[in-house]
């Protein structure tokens, strides 16, 4: 069992979301998460699913995708760059809002609100990296969070 | 051209002579195109759930799309079951469905369903129309996805307003889908597995029949000198009087398939999805490897890891490995033929050698899989996936629109028939001359006997007793009575002179 990433190019319709994730909920695939945005073609989305499982599992889930009719491509991502990101809401007031400004900066998060008690954090990175900053902050007491699941793209030559 | 015309353009197009469907609001503007058009006929049935029967019947006894339509709300989704059933049995079917005017989409107005919704996970691919513009294209699509690959069933939602919209018909564009850029097939394991096998049997599936890839199996087994066993699906694909034929495997299975199973070590599998009730035959059995070729590449190590396989259209994919396949010389018969007494069903195939049979749901079913003989492709039409009881009639009627002049005969328990009775004034309003054989056991007898085998109480199973001769009388049908071998055979040759719609009683004196 390990943690995969496929990254499926797919029209860019209304539904084609409800038609794969219909597609994940009905056959029993545990995903961890799905994200979707417009490419360099509008008329074209890349899906990035992170998948945990087995292998077996992993390969009916590529080939189910690929019997979609709106799924032009589906590949298992092999060495890729992916990103995740996070906005987290810690508390801190004066008394404790410099040492977390401290923590964050050693993680090159960004503040993107202050309030009189409260920072909101951006951070982007890989996976680990923002479990361990999201570990920190929750010593200061983490509010809130957002996440936008992850997105990759395979290294080096192009793909299509 | 009006949307309605288009509508009736892209049917006659894509080969379309004969639709099923039931009237309603939203197809007013179609149907009044569809009468116009003479080379089109509009069967209309009793529901809209025998309308999807029946295109699925018609389809599987004449191996074309079949296409049904139906009206918004209620009407669409009395489509749903016939559409899960071709679905699971991969039958082309196209589905039309009007919906309410676009601009009151999403507004639950009266008799709005958002069907494209509900069927996802039942079709191949759906579509809602949006624009009068992309209309044509949209139905060409969903003719060419219904029947590409694996086939299957796709549903067009056309809201009514665009019936009555107007654009050009566009010329038929040759978009060459980038599907098939097949790479060269390596034959080498699966026939290293199946000339090195020491006694192999073919298993043959419904993607035979689809294929059209019944001679090539039979070359596959006169070269192999084995065994043929099918699954309720493959019926037919392989010739039921030849004396390789045994007969169907799995949970249903014929004694006599088992015994070909125990001393078999490769299974040949063609056109087979290892359903769990085909799984069964594996089951108890380490010796027997199985060798795995379907047309859908997902299909392949999904059920069952086989130890080799070939994803293709069966008919291509056979044509090319049986030249890889060692000539065997003939040995002595495997077993000897162990047939089970065909009772019924041995009656039938005396009088009908040649006919179309149909089936409901149940036991009449499982004993009609067992024991009939059936020598053609699309000479046997079950609901394998799905079990839904009430096709088997309605699939009757498809069949026979499909095939004028043939004889088709629906095998039927009396639960079932309860289900689809008024379809019977449909084919006798058509004169489509059909026989109902209702086997009355007074009973669902397959739910009895399940209680009986978990020695519980049979309960909910006994059914209305119905003066069905009255009820041929009513619909204006021809009735029989058999109560045994000799009157079963008498009552039907009389079917079988017969020009009108004949309902023979089977009258049973016990379950089957």
């Amino acid at each position: 069992m390990q943690t995969y990433l496929l990254s499926a190019l797919v029209n860019n319709h209304f539904g084609v979301l409800t038609r794969i994730s219909g597609l994940f909920s009905r056959r029993g695939y545990n995903i961890k998460s799905l994200t979707v945005g417009e490419t360099e073609d509008p008329l074209v989305s890349r899906m990035t699913i992170e998948f945990f499982g087995d292998e077996h599992t992993l390969g009916q889930i590529k080939k189910q995708l690929s019997k979609v009719v709106d799924v032009i491509n589906v590949s298992v991502l092999t060495d890729a760059v992916s990103r995740e990101l996070f906005l987290v809401k810690v508390r801190a007031d004066d008394s404790n809002r410099e040492t977390v400004k401290g923590v964050a900066e050693i993680f090159k998060a960004k503040i993107v609100d202050v309030c009189p008690d409260s920072l909101i954090f951006e951070i982007t990175g890989e996976e680990n990296k923002l479990k361990v900053f999201f570990d920190m902050m929750k010593n200061y007491g983490v509010a809130e969070i957002a996440r936008t699941g992850v997105t990759a793209l395979q290294r080096g030559e192009l793909t299509k | 051209m009006t949307g309605a015309k288009i509508t009736v353009k892209c049917l006659l197009e894509a080969g379309v002579r004969d639709i099923f469907g039931y009237p309603g609001a939203s197809l007013l503007s179609l149907m009044q195109a569809i009468g116009e058009e003479k080379k089109l006929n509009l069967y209309i049935n009793a529901h809209e759930q025998f309308s999807a029967f029946a295109a699925d019947g018609y389809a599987r006894a004449s191996g074309k799309v079949g296409v049904c339509i139906a009206t918004s709300g209620p009407g669409a989704t009395n489509l749903v079951t016939g559409i899960a059933n071709a679905y699971m049995d991969s039958v082309p079917l196209v589905a039309v469905t009007g919906n309410v005017p676009l601009e009151l989409l999403g507004t639950d107005a009266f008799q709005e369903v958002d069907i494209a919704g509900v069927t996802m996970p039942i079709t191949k691919h759906n579509f809602i129309v949006k624009s009068v513009d992309s209309l044509a294209s949209t139905l060409r699509a969903a003719f060419e996805i219904a029947q590409s690959g694996r086939k299957g069933p796709v549903l067009v939602d056309i809201p009514c307003n665009i019936f009555d919209e107007t654009a050009k018909f566009p010329p038929v564009q040759n978009i060459s889908r980038s599907s098939n850029n097949n790479p060269a097939i390596d034959f080498g394991p699966v026939s290293g597995l199946i000339n090195s096998s020491l006694s192999p049997v073919i298993c043959v599936g419904g993607g035979v029949i689809a294929s059209g890839a019944s001679d090539e199996v039979k070359e596959l087994a006169d070269k192999l000198c084995c065994p043929v066993v099918s699954t309720a699906m493959g019926i037919g694909a392989f010739d039921g009087t030849d004396p390789r034929c045994r007969g169907i495997v799995g949970m249903n299975t014929s004694g006599e398939a088992d015994k070909i199973l125990d001393g078999s070590d490769l299974l040949i599998a063609i056109g087979v999805r290892f359903s769990e009730r085909m799984l069964c035959a594996l089951r108890g059995r380490p010796g027997l490897k199985a060798v795995h070729i379907d047309i859908d590449p997902a299909e392949i190590d999904k059920n069952l890891s086989p130890f080799g396989a070939l994803v293709g259209d069966a008919k291509e994919v056979l044509s090319q490995l049986n030249v890889h396949i060692d000539q065997r010389v003939s040995s002595a018969a495997r077993c000897e033929n162990v047939s089970e007494d065909p009772g019924i069903f041995g009656v039938l195939n005396e009088v009908f050698p040649d006919a179309i049979f149909t089936t409901e749901v149940g036991l009449h079913q499982t004993e009609a899989c067992r024991k009939l003989k059936i020598k053609r492709p699309r000479g046997f039409i079950t609901a394998g996936g799905l079990g839904a009881m009430g096709f088997g009639l309605p699939a009757a009627f498809g069949a026979a629109v499909a095939n004028p002049g043939k004889k088709v005969i629906n095998i039927a328990g009396d639960g079932s028939f309860g289900m689809n009775m008024p379809e019977l004034a449909t084919a006798v309003k058509y004169g489509v001359p059909l026989v109902q054989f209702v086997m009355n056991n007074r009973s669902l007898g397959m739910i009895e006997m399940l209680q009986k085998n978990r020695s519980e109480n049979v309960k909910y199973c006994d059914l209305p007793q119905v003066d069905y001769k009255s009820l041929a009388k009513a619909f204006g049908a021809e009735y029989y009575s058999a109560s045994d071998a000799d009157s079963l055979r008498d009552s039907l040759i009389k079917a079988k002179k017969s020009g009108s719609v004949v309902l023979i009683e089977n009258i049973m004196q016990e379950l089957i």
